[in-house]
């Protein structure tokens, strides 16, 4: 027999899942989503912002607020139960015994994860760009950037969310104790930073900012101090560079970390 | 072609699993693998998987260590380990062609596997809605559609109906005739008696029995046959009278179990003294209770559970 290199077989992987999440219908019912929260924002702005006064990139702005949100979706739709269910639901005995590196099943299945997301993300983006050049009739070329920093956050968000579905066999507990991180812990994390004044150079919720960010002129200030009613807040905004140092740094750890896991992990 | 364990043995915590187990089997034949519930058996067949990982010793295929090189271990093994599942939204022809492309090989016998495993029928549903019987059907498939030189097999039985069972079997008859080592857990005797040339025994995560069937046979034959008569017979002491008789148990007015010593030949001697004696003989049945008697001799009621 003819031995496989891991790249090849991650392709195998990689066709096979996507075709999965093709059956399962888990990529249209996140395309519906998209689609419906892209038609409320549609109406909401159209009806509501004051487009006249607004520049490009402080109109497509609007839209940018909710790329995080839709990337952590994509990220627990397609992420929390991939690396779980091959010990949950024992998917593993099938592939495991085979002559495969278990980081090539890894990667195989973020890379067909990463599709389907794109796919969401950029369908959206699409409809923001589209939209915006519709009503500003031009697009700054930091809609762009931010377009790009939305990837590498997307890119960023989907190994973190694998790493977690490497270290459960139940596929819920993964996708609960993300979704709890992503909309509480990271959240609350940086809320406290406002108050104690300690920077959240460690949330990848803080990291994301940048994405909103990259489009305000001028690019707001790193540390503000807000004062008023007896109080001070101080608010944080990640510099661009330190936003994306974060965004690596949590793909490579998380990356490392989940592939780790897979590769040494026992199926019992 | 070979599958080799040395020194291999798998702890949790203060408990052994498999300790220090030294076996090699090889050539093209098919070696039961027996043992009571957590003796250990599917154990060693994930740690030859590379589901597990030894704590010591190694697990060999064809010379490669199965932890530090399982690409080139398991490039030539099939094994179904469990009731796998599969990813529910594709089909039997999908799942049997990620295998083929993982592994490099035509797609040819796809469909001749599900037909083997009469799951052709299905060949074009959703796996999600299988049975058991199917999955374990399927897994049958996948580990056999590569046509490798070893099956690894843990109770290939498992889950199915009478019917299924029988076919496996003959199925696994069928792969031995193709000259391939298959290496296969079970529970039940017969059915390792019936498929399989030699037999490993192990209990407590320790071996204390490999060697062939016919060995097996003729150190731990029980020597007994049911008789059937076709009137009550109605004074067993005749019976017992005839020469090689060592013992003569009713198990009905119309049949008896007769232990004899000696071999075939003794047998037949005691059939035709019978029949001479004017005995009405309509059935004469051998008790195939070798493997039974090593198994109950060496693991006894030692149960682990």
């Amino acid at each position: 027999m003819n031995e496989k290199s891991s790249a090849s077989q991650m392709f195998t992987i990689s066709k096979y899942w996507f075709l999965n999440y093709l059956r399962s219908k888990r990529l249209y019912v996140l395309l519906a989503i998209t689609v419906v929260i892209s038609l409320i924002f549609l109406v909401v702005i159209w009806k509501f912002v004051n487009a006249e006064y607004l520049t490009s990139n402080e109109y497509i702005e609007n839209w940018a607020m909710f790329v995080a949100f839709l990337v952590t979706l994509a990220a627990l739709f397609f992420g929390g139960d991939a690396i779980s269910s091959e010990y949950g639901k024992k998917t593993g005995y099938f592939l495991f015994p085979n002559p495969i590196k278990r980081w090539s099943i890894f990667w195989g299945k973020f890379f067909a994860s990463l599709l389907a997301s794109l796919i969401a993300l950029l369908l959206y983006w699409g409809i923001a760009l589209g939209d915006t050049y519709m009503v500003k009739g031009s697009v700054g070329i930091e809609a762009y950037y931010s377009l790009g920093l939305s990837l590498l956050y997307l890119v960023t968000i989907l190994a973190f969310t694998y790493m977690f579905s490497s270290f459960f066999r139940n596929a819920a507990v993964s996708i609960t104790i993300v979704a709890i991180l992503y909309f509480f812990v990271f959240g609350i994390v940086n809320s406290i930073a406002m108050f104690t004044g300690v920077e959240p150079w460690f949330s990848i919720t803080y990291a994301a900012s940048v994405i909103e960010n990259i489009l305000k002129n001028p690019y707001p200030p790193h540390i503000q101090q807000l004062h008023g009613n007896g109080m001070s807040i101080t608010v944080f905004n990640a510099p661009l560079y330190m936003g994306i140092g974060i965004m690596i740094g949590y793909f490579l750890v998380s990356a490392v970390i989940g592939t780790l896991v897979i590769t040494y992990r026992e199926l019992k | 072609m070979y599958v080799e364990a040395v020194n291999l043995t798998k702890k949790y915590a203060n408990f052994y699993a498999l300790r220090n187990l030294n076996l090699r089997v090889e050539g093209s034949k098919c070696i039961g693998y027996l043992g009571p519930n957590g003796a250990g058996k599917t154990t060693t067949l994930k740690l030859f998987t590379n589901l597990l990982r030894p704590t010591s010793g190694d697990a060999i295929i064809n010379g490669y260590d199965v932890k530090r090189e399982p690409k080139k271990a398991l490039g030539d093994v099939g094994a179904l380990i469990e009731t796998p599942n599969f990813y529910p939204y594709l089909t039997p022809m999908e799942i049997l062609s990620i295998v083929c492309e993982i592994r490099g090989v035509p797609k040819k016998d796809i469909k001749e596997s599900l037909k083997k495993v009469r799951l052709y029928e299905w060949r074009d549903k959703k796996v999600g809605k299988f049975s058991k019987g199917m999955l374990q059907r399927l897994s049958l498939a996948s580990a056999m559609v590569t046509n490798p030189s070893i099956l690894i097999l843990d109770e290939p039985t498992t889950g199915m109906d009478p019917q299924g069972m029988k076919e496996i079997r003959e199925i696994i008859k069928e792969l031995k005739k193709e000259g391939i080592l298959i290496f296969m857990s079970s529970h039940l005797l017969p059915e390792v008696t019936y498929v399989c040339d030699e037999v490993a025994m192990i209990n407590r995560g320790r071996l204390i029995l490999y060697d062939s069937i016919d060995n097996i046979g003729k150190e731990f034959s029980s020597q007994s046959v049911v008789v059937e008569f076709l009137s009550p017979v109605k004074d067993i002491r005749e019976i017992e009278k005839i020469d090689n008789i060592r013992a003569v148990t009713g198990i009905s007015s119309y049949k008896l179990r007769i232990s004899f010593s000696g071999g075939a030949e003794k047998q037949y001697e005691i059939l035709s003294t019978l029949i001479k004696q004017g005995y009405k003989v309509i059935s004469f049945q051998s008790e195939s209770l070798a493997l039974e008697e090593a198994y109950v001799k060496l693991i006894g009621g030692d149960n682990n559970e």
